[in-house]
């Protein structure tokens, strides 16, 4: 029947002494679990697919050191997605303890891979996770009924306490030390000569016999959640609905962002002068001074200012949403529209993973099946707004857009632009998957099947932190790597003369001509090629080189900003060109090179590239010369 | 199959009990799949509702919801309990 995959080099070293894989279906929290027991912060989330690799981490119980490996979830050993084959190949040549993770509200269906598991191990822990949600559906399960069942230790979990991490912990250590006794059960035997239906079947009906004798479910779950599904899937609803929540995140994050930027900007102008004085006394030659003042200190205090406050705000409402499961029902929505594109509904995951960082969206194209649809996904992926480009375009929209006196009005006007800007990138992505699927990736049959997770009340404090000490402190932190070396570049960049201009204004210069062409000028465009290491250091190239003959020091606040950039000849088109450029343009050096690790395909990263630039371009072109010719008119 | 009461599983009654006839399937990829899920002769299975944009819908089949295209529904065959 099916094959066996690849081995598998199990690696037992030197710095642990034994080693535990959690393995499960997809989306049973396999990785909650994991960064319970690690103190990792594996990437957890209401939806199944999150995981797509191996993740590796420690603990200590009683001086033993242990390895933990979160397999990404596997519905069967004998799966064919990318995910599964690497699943399946450590469970099948692991001498390691399994924990195998069951979703206690969907026992039946979970006990497939279960079955499959024991069926090559006994040395094996069952954790009935969900625990809470078990006994508010009121559902009984024996567990030494269970145990005695599948002849292994079964243990109730809820993944995020830690009584559940302490239990896990000594139920394991006691199977190592032999302990537990665990023991093959015959009548769970399979037999795999028979085709993968009957093979699956089989295990079906061992998993309803053991299911009949120890699970009592009184049926009792509520149809809440398929009353809310129906009102997010009418037409009448569901539109609005999405579209209200998707300007209330971006309402949020405008109006918080802003009183925040505002106090990091004050502080960091206050801070400015002293650490300028302590420079000159500690570093004699001003041009030095001058480097680590104006070059790194300026870009590196935007950066944080204007750059980090979004994003702390953002990530946080966002793992909220993915927590509560509404992300997959988006998919599901969309798999109608996508599909006519050539694309697949679970692009929309993959495309809301890129609101993070484009990279994360294309390693989580993984999930999409079809070579077809996934490398259509992984070429689209950069035209949703990253992490670095979000708070250039909110930037850009508060100078153009937010021009009223009253804050609020100023942050709903923001969230209107972003959403339009937003719903353009979902349109162009659109309009390019089926461009795409009717010409360069044609001729593939391709299927959507999907498991709906049931709709969960996030963890509101809980996913803050995790979200904030996570997402927003690699965000800051890469922000803080780039800004520097960037900071000294662009320092080097302005303040190297060839014939009394800078670097920057000759490089300028000389594109000036294309830049004027799409609406916008040389340094704009400067800015984007010299921003391909970092899509976060667009803007403070762009105001370093304008400062360089400017004498305006604080331009952290938008106010200052604003006036900077009217100064240097800033229209409202030049507002709109650049935030369509933001959005169209080549992705960043490391997505590129994702893009390529991913595919393995020069042809698809070449795509990648010069696609957006080329929308981008088109799209600029057009709305300067409609302008021209309106002013003309 | 030779009752005449069979019907394709994407034109199936919304919250109505039907029993799987027959699955022809030629993606063997997504034939796994469904296996997984538990698509199989005799098992029940219940049509939720339908996607925002067309072209999908939810089922409810051993206690799990899942989402598929009506292009692959239409080659399940059900009959109504």
């Amino acid at each position: 029947m099916f094959t066996k995959q690849k081995t598998h080099q199990s690696f037992i070293t030197q710095d642990h002494e034994y080693e535990i894989v959690l393995v499960g279906n997809p989306n049973v929290g396999k990785s909650t679990i994991f960064n319970s027991l690690t103190g990792l912060n594996q990437h957890t989330g209401n939806w199944s697919g999150k995981t797509v690799n191996y993740a590796y981490g420690k603990y200590n119980y009683e001086n033993k050191n242990v390895k933990v490996v979160d397999l990404p979830g596997s519905y069967s050993l004998h799966g064919y997605s990318d995910e599964e084959i690497i699943a399946n190949n450590y469970i099948s040549n692991s001498q390691s303890i399994m924990v195998v993770v069951l979703d206690g509200t969907n026992l039946l269906r979970n006990m497939n891979l279960l079955i499959q598991v024991l069926n090559i191990t006994d040395r094996v822990v069952v954790c009935l996770n969900f625990c809470d949600e078990i006994k508010k559906q009121n559902i009984y399960i024996d567990i030494d009924e269970l145990s005695l069942q599948l002849g292994v230790p079964v243990i109730f979990t809820t993944a995020t306490k830690n009584k559940t991490v302490e239990q896990i912990k000594k139920v394991v250590n006691d199977l190592y030390l032999c302990k537990i006794k665990t023991y093959r059960v015959n009548t769970l035997k399979v037999n795999t000569d028979l085709s993968y239906d009957e093979y699956t079947n089989e295990i079906y009906n061992i998993s309803e016999k053991i299911y009949e004798q120890c699970v009592t479910d009184k049926n009792l779950q509520s149809n809440k959640n398929i009353a809310i599904d129906r009102l997010l899937c009418k037409k009448s609803t569901g539109i609005p609905i999405m579209l209200i929540l998707l300007a209330i995140v971006f309402w949020i994050t405008i109006f918080g962002a802003n009183y925040l930027s505002g106090w990091l900007s004050l502080i960091f102008e206050y801070i400015k002068s002293d650490f300028e004085s302590i420079a000159k006394i500690i570093i004699i030659n001003d041009t030095l001074v001058s480097l680590l003042v104006d070059g790194i200190y300026t870009t590196l205090s935007w950066v944080v200012s204007v750059m980090l406050p979004p994003m702390a705000i953002f990530f946080p409402i966002f793992s909220l949403l993915e927590d509560s499961g509404l992300l997959p029902r988006i998919a599901f929505n969309t798999d109608g529209l996508f599909s006519r594109a050539g694309g697949n509904g679970q692009q929309a995951l993959t495309m809301a993973m890129g609101f993070g960082c484009n990279c994360c969206g294309v390693t989580g194209c993984r999930i999409i099946r079809s070579k077809k649809e996934k490398n259509i996904a992984i070429i689209t992926n950069s035209f949703i707004p990253c992490n670095g480009k979000l708070p250039t375009l909110i930037t850009v929209a508060s100078v153009f857009f937010a021009t009223t006196t009253s804050v609020v009005f100023n942050s709903l006007i923001t969230s209107l632009v972003l959403v339009i800007v937003i719903s353009l990138a979902i349109l162009i992505t659109i309009l390019t998957s089926y461009a795409l699927s009717k010409t360069v990736y044609k001729k593939e049959d391709s299927s959507f099947i999907m498991e709906i997770p049931p709709l969960r009340k996030p963890q509101l404090i809980k996913t803050i932190v995790y979200a904030l000490k996570d997402k927003a402190w690699y965000v800051l932190k890469r922000a803080v790597v780039v800004a520097i070396p960037a900071g000294i570049v662009i320092w080097c960049f302005s303040n190297i003369y060839i014939d009394n201009k800078s670097m920057l204004s000759c490089l300028g210069e000389i594109l000036e001509p294309f830049g004027v062409l799409l609406g916008l000028n040389g340094i704009i465009i400067l800015a984007f090629i010299l921003g391909f290491p970092a899509n976060e250091t667009v803007i403070p190239i762009i105001v370093m080189t304008y400062m360089s003959h400017n004498s305006l020091i604080d331009f952290t606040s938008i106010e200052q900003l604003t006036l900077l950039l009217h100064s240097n000849g800033w229209t409202i088109i030049t507002g709109i060109c650049f935030m369509i450029m933001c959005l169209f343009h080549f992705p960043c050096s490391t997505t590129c090179l994702t893009i390529y690790k991913e595919t393995k395909s020069l042809k698809t990263t070449c795509l990648s590239i010069l696609i957006p630039t080329l929308i981008g371009i088109v799209l600029c072109f057009t709305i300067n010369l409609l302008s021209l010719l309106i002013s003309l008119t | 199959m030779n009752d005449k009461s069979y019907v394709a599983l994407n034109t199936t009654q919304i919250n109505h009990r039907y029993t799987i006839l027959d699955i022809r399937c030629e993606n063997k990829a997504l034939l796994n799949r469904l296996v997984d899920f538990g698509f199989s002769r005799n098992a029940q299975i219940v049509r939720l509702y339908s996607s925002l944009c067309k072209g999908c819908s939810v089922y409810k089949i051993k206690g799990c919801l899942i989402a598929l295209r009506d292009k692959d529904t239409s080659n399940i065959f059900v009959s109504k309990i």
